[in-house]
């Protein structure tokens, strides 16, 4: 036995189910893409902590004019570092065949005898240099895609004044530069600015570096205070035309990965603002309705004595049927794509791509929900208004 | 009658509407007696305030001033969940419009009473005394006018009330119709010794009652006793 009250509210549910279909969509949308949104926010944060991690992300970086390769001894010794890796890092011209403007780029050094302490190279196709390699590079990978070159192909680069032919015969993604900004630019253009990497022995040749470098890398303990190790680093470093020392707030691409990041999120929580906003305004326009036409109903029920509180429960329940499907449906269609991007993810490096589509596919998601709860509102609005013209009609 | 008791006593009783500015006595200071298991039919001009007294005893509104005794307690005295459980309880209402849930059937409609009252009959045994055993699932839309009072009516006996307040429950049917309702509630005020209190403008109907009320102005203008009453199919409509 349910009682009668709620037999009356399941059959005005049922009769009302078009509408009760729409808001309970518009519902499930907000929760879901809220639910949705915070899961890849999360797990993008997750990547990108565990590409950083494991790929030796620095914590300071510092450029200067030139140093002997001894100084950076003592910058090691300052307390608190814990790895440091010095690199000879150039800025080149490009030229490239049908480019009319001219594409600029940047040559970093990778060390001969060991594998690179600070900001591994994760190789996505080719291979990497051999020691000593002369006239070989390794290439950022979005460079490489957006002039759709092969590995083995050749790039003229334009270094410390002579043309020089490099071999492209890697494809890398770096920490350091999950997006690649030109010095001065304001948004990354993969056309125009390209990054490669070089063993350090030949480009201390080419642009006469021996023995010296001109910037450094460094990972610190895990309490260290940063702000006094870059005090430090900048009086070492102040005689060699050292520039200020920063940290990864200040390291452009890390800077905007975290502003992605930030974006994604209030975006994560906009849209389902918005939807839940809608859904709310919508039960209050059919709640309005409902307790409107049965206002005589209401004072009957008052009349045999049913209490204020028992008759505000039973049309509180329509609204707590509503938002309770809604939210079941949203969790689990949230909760669902959620899971299915976690196990995307891990182990993943290309974390900008990723992010991209993931971007379009949640937008996508909403854009659709959004849609075709608001054609179907209509669809059910117009219907509804046509009946009750048209038994209002029949009545007089 | 002298030796049974009172059911409602009245005292003073005074209802007072303001809207704005305006003040609209709709009771002048009512004094009345109605004793158990009478059937009382109330008459007069529209505007008298026949409602609003009938909606003070039942519990449905209150007095500006004044008492309203049922059984000797006195319903401004009581709080509104008081007041709420007084008309669960005791008063069964039947109006001239016939107020069913359209989206409930017949046999649920009675049950909407039923479920929350302390004593109720079987609702299919309420029916059934207002012939509508055959109906119990249809849905009032199903029925004719006739028939949708009398679920009202079943609906308003089915908690076994101490009272049955009708305002004008056969306003708004034919005369087959209406003799057919009136005849239930006589069955009721018979059967069961229900107090019964009809509002009509019908003076005809006035020959049912064991004594008739007239209402003029905000008051009682007069009492009758009728010394024969006669059945709903003997008068002249
Ligand atoms: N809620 C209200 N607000 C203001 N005035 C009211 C209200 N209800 C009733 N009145 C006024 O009180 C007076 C008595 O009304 P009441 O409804 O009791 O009359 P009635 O005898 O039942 O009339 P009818 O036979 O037309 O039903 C009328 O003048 C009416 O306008
Ligand atoms: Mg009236």
């Amino acid at each position: 036995m349910i009682g009668a009250l709620n037999q009356k509210l399941l059959r005005e549910i049922w009769q009302l189910k078009g509408q009760m279909v729409a808001i309970i969509l518009v519902m499930a949308a907000g929760i879901a893409v809220f639910v949705l949104m915070f899961g890849v926010v999360d797990s993008l944060k997750l990547t990108k902590n565990t590409y950083y991690d494991r790929y030796q992300f620095a914590d300071i970086f510092v450029s200067l004019k030139r140093a002997p390769e001894s100084v950076k001894q003592r910058v090691g010794e300052i307390p608190g570092v814990s790895i440091i890796e010095s690199r000879v890092v150039f800025g080149v011209t490009l030229q490239i065949k049908n480019m009319i403007e001219p594409a600029s780029g940047k040559i970093i050094s990778l060390p001969d005898s060991h594998d690179p302490l600070l900001n591994n190279l994760y190789l996505r196709s080719g291979r990497f240099l051999y020691p000593n390699e002369e006239n070989a590079v390794v290439v950022d990978e979005s460079f490489f895609t957006a002039h759709g070159f092969n590995l083995g192909d050749k790039i003229s680069v334009i270094m410390n004044g002579y043309k020089r032919q490099l071999t492209m015969v890697g494809v890398v993604l770096s920490p350091e530069y999950v997006y690649s900004i030109a010095p001065g630019a304001l948004m990354p253009d993969s056309k125009r600015y390209g990054l490669f990497w070089m063993s350090r022995r030949s480009l201390e040749a080419a642009v006469n570096m021996k023995g010296a470098f001109n910037d450094l890398s460094i990972k610190v303990d895990r309490n260290a205070n940063i702000e006094n190790i870059k005090q430090s680093v900048d009086s070492i470093l102040k005689p060699y035309g050292g520039l200020i020392a920063y940290g990864r707030d200040e390291q452009i691409s890390n800077f905007f990965v975290e502003n992605e990041l930030k974006q994604l999120y209030s975006m994560g929580l906009m849209a389902p603002i918005v939807f839940l906003s809608v859904s709310a305004f919508l039960i209050n326009v059919v709640m309005t309705r409902q307790i409107s036409t049965q206002r005589e109903l209401i004072g009957m029920l008052k009349a045999v004595g049913y209490r204020n509180i028992e008759i505000s429960l039973h049309y509180l329940k329509m609204v707590l049927v509503i938002t309770g499907v809604g939210s079941i449906i949203g969790l689990s269609l949230g909760g669902l794509d959620g899971n299915r991007y976690d196990k995307n993810v891990y182990g993943v490096f290309s974390f900008s791509h990723i992010k991209v589509q993931l971007f379009i596919r949640s937008h996508g998601f909403c854009g659709f929900l959004l849609h075709a709860s608001g054609v179907y509102w209509n669809l059910v609005c117009d219907s509804k208004c046509c009946e009750s013209t048209s038994s209002g009609s029949d009545a007089s | 009658m002298a030796d049974k008791p009172i059911s409602f006593k009245t005292q003073d009783l005074k209802k007072v509407y303001r809207t704005g500015e305006t003040e609209v006595a709709a009771l002048r200071g009512v004094n009345i007696e109605i004793t158990e298991a009478e059937l009382i039919v109330m008459l007069g001009p529209s505007g008298s305030g026949k409602s609003t007294f009938m909606n003070i005893i039942g519990g449905l509104d209150r007095a500006s001033s004044g008492n309203v005794l049922f059984c000797g307690q006195d319903l401004a005295e009581l709080s509104e969940k008081e007041l709420t459980y007084f008309r669960r309880e005791k008063v069964g209402f039947v109006f001239q419009a016939y107020n069913l849930v359209p989206s409930l059937t017949v046999l649920e409609n009675v049950a909407l009473v039923t479920e929350i009252a302390p004593n109720p009959m079987d609702p299919m045994q309420a029916l059934d005394a207002m012939g509508l055993n055959n109906r119990a699932n249809h849905f009032p839309s199903q029925l004719s006018g006739g028939e949708q009072q009398r679920v009202a009516i079943a609906r308003a006996l089915a908690k076994q009330p101490d009272v049955l307040l009708c305002d004008e429950p056969t306003g708004a049917l034919d005369s087959e119709t209406g003799i057919v309702v009136l005849k239930a509630l006589m069955d009721v005020n018979a059967k069961f010794g229900t107090t019964c209190i009809i509002i009509t403008h019908n003076a005809a109907i006035a020959q049912l009652a064991h004594r008739v009320i007239h209402f003029a102005d905000g008051d009682v203008s007069l009492v009758e006793v009728n010394k024969i009453r006669k059945q709903p199919e003997q008068i002249e409509w």
